[in-house]
């Protein structure tokens, strides 16, 4: 009978061991520990070739491109006759067409 | 910062908004994790994934609640997850073991938690207790641990759990009444 007697006030004994209970905090730095994480987990989810620089480099890059294209087609004369004359000669349209009824 | 502030600022993206809340409630999620999984390492990594998932789940979120009650929400679900989780690997590490002729080996070492914010008179009894915390069924747990760990009322905690008054009261008898049943059974082997 005692033994069970100690059981049961060991038993309750435990039940309240959490009372006066203080609240484990975690450790220092939290904020900046979980800043760190959350930057880590951008650049994996969407990859190294999305961080800033390498956008702007890309812009930039993709920008130059437009603008020497642009530059090349404007400042080159067009040889456009000339290749219409060649054209012509080769297959004979210069003369009048014996086909024509006029 | 008022509440309807915060979740502006959270919904905004601001810095100074998320910085604020991770300020305000990290020793409540830590804490209420920690309960849960038993492990502090575990329940720093958790609690980092807790205000994680708040960040990125912020527009779900309506406002129709406290923002304490969602992240408690958010706390004690991603806790459960993990304290699963471990238990499902702790399993499968045993039978994986076993397979390539390593018996012999104690897989998993059941190292005894001890909660740093208990009373040091309790420190022992305390240990057993949360033993048999970890057994509870999922609802009892989260009960249990947010009234007698975080010290939450029960009306906050129909708000976290989003149950009724009466639901709660009785998650927290069920939860004792198994306590008791289990620590008859850890006693009783004791002795013998």
């Amino acid at each position: 009978m005692e033994k069970h007697y100690n059981n049961e006030e060991a038993i309750e004994r435990t039940l309240q061991s959490l009372e006066g209970i203080q609240p484990a905090e975690p450790n220092p730095f939290f904020y900046t520990r979980l800043q760190a994480r959350m930057e880590q987990k951008f650049v994996k989810k969407t990859g190294w070739q999305w961080r800033p620089i390498y956008v702007y480099a890309a812009l930039g890059l993709v920008l130059l491109l437009n603008f020497a294209t642009i530059y090349t087609l404007t400042h080159t004369p067009t040889k456009n006759t000339s290749t219409v004359d060649s054209f012509a000669n080769e297959y004979g349209l210069n003369s009048v067409s014996s086909l024509d009824t006029n | 910062m008022e509440e309807k502030q915060l979740l502006q600022g959270l919904q905004a993206r601001q810095e100074s908004a998320f910085k604020y809340l991770v300020n305000t409630y990290q020793t409540k999620v830590y804490n209420t994790v920690l309960a849960i999984v038993q492990n502090p390492e575990e329940a720093e990594d958790v609690a980092q994934e807790v205000f994680m998932e708040v960040y990125e789940s912020i527009e779900k979120f309506r406002g129709d609640a406290k923002v304490s009650s969602w992240v408690y929400r958010i706390a004690t679900t991603k806790a459960l997850e993990a304290y699963r989780k471990r238990k499902t690997q702790k399993r499968w590490g045993g039978f994986l073991s076993s397979l390539f002729g390593e018996n012999d080996e104690v897989i998993h070492h059941p190292v005894d938690f001890v909660h740093p914010g208990v009373v040091l008179e309790n420190r022992e009894r305390s240990t057993i207790l949360f033993k048999a915390i970890g057994k509870l069924a999922d609802n009892q747990k989260i009960a249990f641990t947010l009234h007698h760990v975080e010290g939450l009322s029960y009306h906050e905690i129909t708000e976290v759990m989003q149950l009724s008054l009466s639901s709660v009261e009785s998650l927290l008898f069920r939860a004792k009444s198994n306590l008791r049943t289990l620590l008859k059974d850890y006693y009783a082997k004791e002795v013998n």
